[in-house]
C-alpha cells in the first residue's frame, strides 16, 4: 500500500491527479465553510447576475449563487461517482469470481446475464433504470452501479479462472477448504490489483454518466446542486450568463481529468508493460 | 469528442438538415415545435396540436380577439326564449379535402364522434352539454340543452368538423374543410400540408406549411436564427429577448388560455387546516414568479380570470405575499412546525412548474414548512395527479381559462365541483357554479360568479398564480398571422414576403 502510494506520488501524472482529486474532495467536504452563500438561497431581484465581487460566477435564474451550487455540486458527483462504483464493483465482481471459480451453468447464466446488461449504451441503460425506480440520488447510483457492473464482472471472471488454475487454490482445496474461503481469502486478493484499476477507471465514467443523467433531469432533484443540471438549467441562459455554463463544466472537467490522470498511474503500476513507459520518475 | 461522438453528432445534424429540406422552397412556413404529433386526431388537443386543428379543420363559430363568435361553418344562429336550443344554419357550397360536401350529418357525426368515450376527445365531458342534435335539412342543425348553455361557443371553439369517412383513422392522415391539407406525416420529424384551393374562403397566399418537430427548444431557436424556421411559439421572454431586439424578427405574444395553480389535496391532514392553506397562500410570491416566467409582460392572477372576464371581483382579488403574516397565522392556529409537505412537479411536461415549485419552497422554509419537491416525467405526474390522486400539493396548468367561466369551472378537473381533482365538496360552490352556467341573465350570472370568487378565496382549495403568455418569434418576412382564443396559430392570412 505504502509502496503504492509512494509510486503515485513519483508518477508525473499521477502526482497531478491525486492533487485534482483531493482539492475536489477538500470542496466537496468543506463545502459548507468554503461556499460563500447557501447553496439553495434565492435572492430575489438577483437573478442572472453576471460575475461580479458579490457573486464571483454570477447568479442564476433564481438568484442562487452559481459559485456556491459549484461548490455543493462537487458533494453529489463524487459520492455519486463512488458510491456507484463501490456497489457496482460489488455486484459486477460477485458475479465474475464466482462465474470464473464456479464454471459450468453458473458461468453461463452469470456472463450471459452481463452479456445482457453490455448490450445497452450505459446512459440509456441508467436513464431506463431510472425510469422505473424513479429519479434521485441513490436511484442514480444503483442505475450506473448496474451498468457498470459487466466491467468488473468480465476482469474478475478473467483474473479468477486464471487464479484457480494456480497449484496455492489446488492446496487450499486439498485441505478442505470451502469454496466461498478459497474466493474470499484466496482469490479476491490477488486478483484485488486490477480490480482496483479497474475502479478508478469506472469513478470517472460514472461521475459523467451521473452527470448525464441529471442533465436529463434524472438524476438529483431540484433544490440540490448538481453539475448535470446545472448545465442543464445553463442552457436558456447561455447567452446572457456565460459562467452559469462554464463553471460547472470546468468543474466536471477537472475531477474527469484528475480521476483519468490517477486511474493511468495505476495502470502504469500494475501493468509492467505500462510501467516501463508510463512516466514514472 | 470522440469519432463515434462526431459521426453522431454529425448525422444528426444532417438529420435535422434533411427534415429541413423544403425550408427553401417558396412560399411554404415553417413552424417549430419541440413536442410531437402522434397522431393528426384534432380531438387530442394538447398544445402540439396547436398548428393542425384550426389549419386542417374548421369549426362551427370561432372568436374574435373580443371573445366576440364569429361565424364559421355556421353561417348564422339563434338561440330559443329559455336558452335551452341553439338552432346554426350552416354554410353551404362547402366541402371537404376529399371533395364530398359538407352537411349537417357531417356536424351530427362529428358529435357522436366526440361524445363516444372510446375516441378520448378532451371535450367529450362539456360535450355532453347538448343532451340532442337534430339536423332537420342538409344545413341546418339544432342542439338541445337541458338549461341554458351560455358556454357553448368556448365548446363549439374547439368542435372541430371531421370527416365521417375518413375519421376511423387519424394516424396518418385527416381530412377536414380548413384552407390546409395534409401531404405526409411521420411523427417525430415533420408534418407537410399543402393549400387547399378549393377552400370556401379563399384559397390561403402560403403555398403550405410544415410542422418540424425540433430536437429541442434552443435547436429550434438556432433553426429560427438561421432561417431554417419560420415560426416558434410558447417560449420563454428569455428566448425571445435576443429576437426582440434584432430588427430581421417580429416578436409578439398570443392568447393562451393556460394559467399555472396550485392545487392542494384536501386529503392531506395537514391541507385540511384552512390555516395552513392560506399560510401557504401568503408565501405565494405571484409576482416574482410572474417576472422570472415571463418578464415586463407577466401578470399575476388571484381568481382565475382576467379583470375582463365576468367572473372577475376586485374584492376578491386580494393576494398578499407576506411571509410575516403567514407565520402569524400558523401560530395563530396552533399549527405544529416544522410542517412536512410534499409537492408533485414535471419539468418535463413545463419546467414552470418545477420552478415555481422551487420557488415556493425556499419561501415556505422561511415560516417552518419544509417543502419536498417531487419531479415525476409525464407518464407519473398524470398517473399520480389525475389517475391516483395521491399528491399533496401539484404544481400545475390549467386550460381554457379566459374564456366563459362556465367552460373553466365545470369541466376543468381544478374548478368542477363533481370529482374535483382536490377533494373539495362544498354544496355552495357546486349550487354556484350550476347557476352561473346554466342561465343567460348576465345580472344573475355575475352574482353567482361572485359567490364563486368569495368561495375561492375563503376555501383557497386551487391557489391561481399567474397566467400564461405565448411567446412568438417570426422573421420580419411572415405576416399576417392570426391566433385562436386558445393561442393556436391560424395560418390562413399568413404571407411569405421576400
Amino acid at each position: 500500500m505504502k509502496e503504492t502510494s509512494l509510486y503515485l506520488w513519483h508518477h508525473r501524472g499521477g502526482r497531478v491527479g491525486v492533487l485534482l482529486l483531493l482539492a475536489m474532495v477538500f470542496v466537496a467536504v468543506f463545502a459548507p465553510l468554503i461556499a460563500p452563500y447557501e447553496p439553495n438561497a434565492q435572492i430575489s431581484g438577483s437573478e442572472l447576475q453576471g460575475m461580479s465581487l458579490t457573486h464571483w460566477f454570477g447568479t442564476d435564474f433564481l438568484g442562487r449563487d452559481i459559485l456556491s451550487r459549484t461548490i455543493y455540486g462537487a458533494r453529489v458527483s463524487l459520492f455519486a461517482g463512488a458510491l456507484a462504483v463501490i456497489l457496482g464493483a460489488a455486484l459486477g465482481i460477485f458475479m465474475g469470481i464466482t462465474a470464473g471459480y464456479m464454471g459450468g451453468w453458473v458461468d453461463s447464466t452469470m456472463m450471459r446475464l452481463s452479456d445482457a446488461i453490455s448490450a445497452f449504451p450505459a446512459i440509456l441503460l441508467g436513464a431506463a433504470i431510472v425510469a422505473v425506480l424513479g429519479p434521485g440520488f441513490v436511484q442514480v447510483a444503483i442505475a450506473i452501479a448496474i451498468a457498470q457492473s459487466p466491467l468488473f464482472a468480465r476482469l474478475a471472471r478473467a483474473l479468477a479462472i486464471s487464479e484457480a488454475r494456480l497449484e496455492y487454490i489446488e492446496a487450499a482445496e486439498s485441505m478442505g477448504a470451502s469454496k466461498a474461503s478459497i474466493i474470499l481469502r484466496h482469490i479476491l486478493p490477488n486478483a484485488a490489483g486490477p480490480l482496483a484499476v479497474q475502479a478508478s477507471l469506472s469513478v470517472g465514467i460514472a461521475i459523467l454518466l451521473e452527470a448525464g443523467l441529471s442533465f436529463l433531469g434524472l438524476g438529483v432533484q431540484p433544490p440540490t446542486p448538481s453539475w448535470g443540471q446545472m448545465l442543464a438549467d445553463s442552457l436558456r441562459f447561455i447567452d446572457f450568463i456565460p459562467a452559469y455554463a462554464i463553471f460547472p463544466g470546468l468543474a466536471l472537467t477537472v475531477v474527469l481529468v484528475g480521476v483519468n490522470l490517477l486511474a493511468d498511474a495505476m495502470r502504469d503500476r500494475v501493468d509492467p508493460q505500462h510501467q516501463n513507459l508510463g512516466g514514472g520518475e | 469528442m470522440t469519432f463515434k461522438t462526431k459521426l453522431i453528432a454529425g448525422i444528426a445534424v444532417t438529420a435535422f438538415s434533411l427534415m429541413s429540406s423544403t425550408a427553401f422552397a417558396d412560399n411554404i412556413l415553417r413552424f417549430g415545435q419541440t413536442a410531437t404529433l402522434p397522431n393528426l386526431n384534432p380531438y387530442t388537443l394538447a398544445p402540439a396540436y396547436g398548428p393542425l386543428v384550426n389549419n386542417v379543420f374548421d369549426s362551427l363559430t370561432r372568436y374574435d380577439d373580443d371573445l366576440t363568435p364569429q361565424p364559421r361553418l355556421s353561417e348564422s344562429w339563434e338561440f330559443s326564449e329559455d336558452g335551452k336550443t341553439l338552432t346554426m344554419k350552416l354554410r353551404s357550397g362547402v366541402t371537404f379535402h376529399s371533395g364530398r360536401a359538407f352537411t349537417s350529418a357531417d356536424v351530427k357525426y362529428s358529435m357522436d364522434y366526440v361524445t363516444n368515450p372510446d375516441n378520448g376527445a378532451l371535450i367529450s365531458g362539456f360535450a355532453k352539454r347538448i343532451v340532442s342534435l337534430e339536423t332537420p335539412d342538409d344545413l341546418t342543425v339544432v342542439m338541445n340543452f337541458e338549461t341554458a348553455f351560455p358556454g357553448v361557443f368556448d365548446l363549439l371553439e374547439l368542435f372541430y368538423i371531421i370527416d365521417s369517412e375518413s375519421a376511423s383513422d387519424f394516424s396518418q392522415t385527416a381530412v377536414g374543410t380548413g384552407p390546409f391539407k395534409v401531404t405526409s406525416h411521420s411523427p417525430g420529424t415533420v408534418t407537410a400540408f399543402e393549400k387547399n384551393d378549393g377552400y370556401w374562403n379563399g384559397a390561403p397566399n402560403l403555398d403550405g406549411f410544415e410542422i418540424v418537430v425540433a430536437p429541442n427548444q434552443q435547436a429550434g431557436i438556432l433553426s429560427l436564427k438561421s432561417g431554417d424556421l419560420d415560426l416558434m411559439t410558447e417560449l420563454g421572454w428569455v428566448d425571445v429577448a435576443p429576437f426582440s431586439r434584432d430588427g430581421d424578427f417580429v416578436t409578439g405574444t398570443t392568447p393562451s388560455g393556460v394559467g399555472y395553480d396550485l392545487s392542494l389535496n384536501l386529503k392531506t391532514p395537514a391541507l385540511q387546516n384552512k390555516a395552513v392553506r392560506e399560510a401557504i397562500d401568503l408565501s405565494l410570491d405571484r409576482k416574482r414568479i410572474a417576472n422570472l416566467l415571463f418578464g415586463p409582460q407577466g401578470k399575476t392572477w388571484c381568481l382565475p380570470y382576467s379583470s375582463n372576464s365576468l367572473a372577475y371581483f376586485e374584492e376578491y382579488d386580494n393576494c398578499e405575499y407576506d411571509l410575516d403574516k403567514a407565520k402569524t397565522v400558523l401560530e395563530g392556529a396552533g399549527v405544529d412546525l416544522p410542517l412536512e409537505i410534499k409537492i408533485l412537479t414535471s419539468s418535463e411536461i413545463r419546467t414552470q412548474y418545477t420552478t415555481i415549485s422551487e420557488i415556493l419552497q425556499a419561501d415556505l422554509a422561511k415560516i417552518g414548512i419544509n417543502l419536498s419537491i417531487e419531479n415525476a416525467d409525464a407518464v407519473g405526474y398524470r398517473s399520480t395527479y389525475v389517475d391516483k390522486r395521491d399528491y399533496e400539493i401539484a404544481s400545475h396548468a390549467f386550460g381554457r381559462a379566459g374564456k366563459d367561466p362556465s367552460s373553466l369551472l365545470e369541466t376543468t378537473v381544478v374548478f368542477r365541483p363533481d370529482g374535483n381533482i382536490t377533494s373539495y365538496e362544498n354544496a355552495a360552490y357546486t349550487e354556484a357554479v350550476k347557476a352561473g352556467g346554466s342561465t343567460p341573465v348576465l345580472d344573475e350570472r355575475r352574482a353567482a360568479y361572485k359567490e364563486v370568487a368569495r368561495i375561492f378565496r375563503e376555501d383557497r382549495f386551487i391557489l391561481p398564480i399567474i397566467p400564461s403568455i405565448f411567446l412568438y418569434v417570426a422573421p420580419t418576412s411572415v405576416s399576417d398571422l392570426q391566433w385562436s382564443a386558445d393561442g393556436f396559430v391560424i395560418l390562413e392570412d399568413a404571407k411569405i414576403t421576400e
